[in-house]
């Protein structure tokens, strides 16, 4: 089963955020990067999935969000 | 919203693409998207039978978004395609119509590609629909240790940034 994709919009107070429909993540920065880290794995396998992570950036930090998994790092990590 | 992406594997000529997105791609001496045991890799008596070549690119056929970035593809770093057959890769901006290789030079193994160092297709921005990014050359080469048969899959990704 394929990942829900996140939709990132505003909110009234002008900050951006991303939601999966059950969790939100909202960068309070102007500054910071809010995108979708979106993959399709197993490709050419006959077996592929699709995975959307919401990244949020601040100050080289990021947090990762997946369903019920968090993780917050400097790293650069892919699905 | 969202963009609708594919993963096309191109050939002929015109660069003709086939959605394989959920499919099977199967490495062949042959130039075509048909999963069969045509045309199939010949286990040699010296040296290496070189595939035709597999050219893979991420195309948006529709839905909502505004940019895409950082298109990269990688493998598991663990070759699972038995002993004396290797898989390539390298990034090709410009298609070329899809030949036999003749060499491994300008590839590198497909596997030291990782989600820890992936293999870079574009940084972008890329917007609307259609193909973007660099496209993902793949080859694979059977040596003199191989096993018969149908090699076991294994797991290639395409990832992007998208807003």
């Amino acid at each position: 089963m394929a990942d829900p994709v996140h939709e990132i919009t505003v909110d009234a107070a002008g900050h951006r955020l991303g939601t999966d429909g059950r969790i939100t993540v909202t960068l309070m920065a102007e500054d910071g990067r809010l995108f979708k880290r979106r993959a399709v794995k197993g490709v050419g396998s006959g077996e592929s999935s699709e995975v959307c992570w919401l990244v949020a950036e601040l100050d080289g930090v990021r947090v990762y969000q997946q369903g019920d998994h968090v993780i917050v790092t400097r790293e650069e990590m892919y699905p | 919203m969202a963009a609708t992406v594919q993963i096309v594997e191109k050939n002929g000529a015109g660069g003709t693409a086939t959605d394989k997105t959920s499919g099977s791609i199967r490495f062949k001496n042959a130039d075509n998207a048909t999963v069969d045991t045509g045309n199939p890799l010949v286990k040699p008596g010296a040296g290496v039978d070189y595939s035709f070549e597999k050219w893979l690119r991420l195309n948006v056929s529709g839905g909502t978004y505004t940019e895409i970035t950082n298109i990269k593809a990688y493998m598991d770093g663990a070759n699972g395609l038995g002993s004396g057959v290797t898989l390539y890769a390298k990034a090709v901006t410009s298609y070329a119509t899809p030949a036999e290789a003749t060499a491994t030079a300008g590839y590198a193994d497909a596997f030291t590609y990782t989600s820890g160092a992936p293999l870079s297709l574009g940084a972008g921005p890329y917007t609307s629909t259609g193909e973007k990014g660099d496209h993902l050359v793949m080859m694979l080469t059977v040596g003199t240790t191989a096993s018969g048969g149908i090699t076991p899959s294994e797991i290639l990704t395409f990832v992007w940034d998208e807003i």
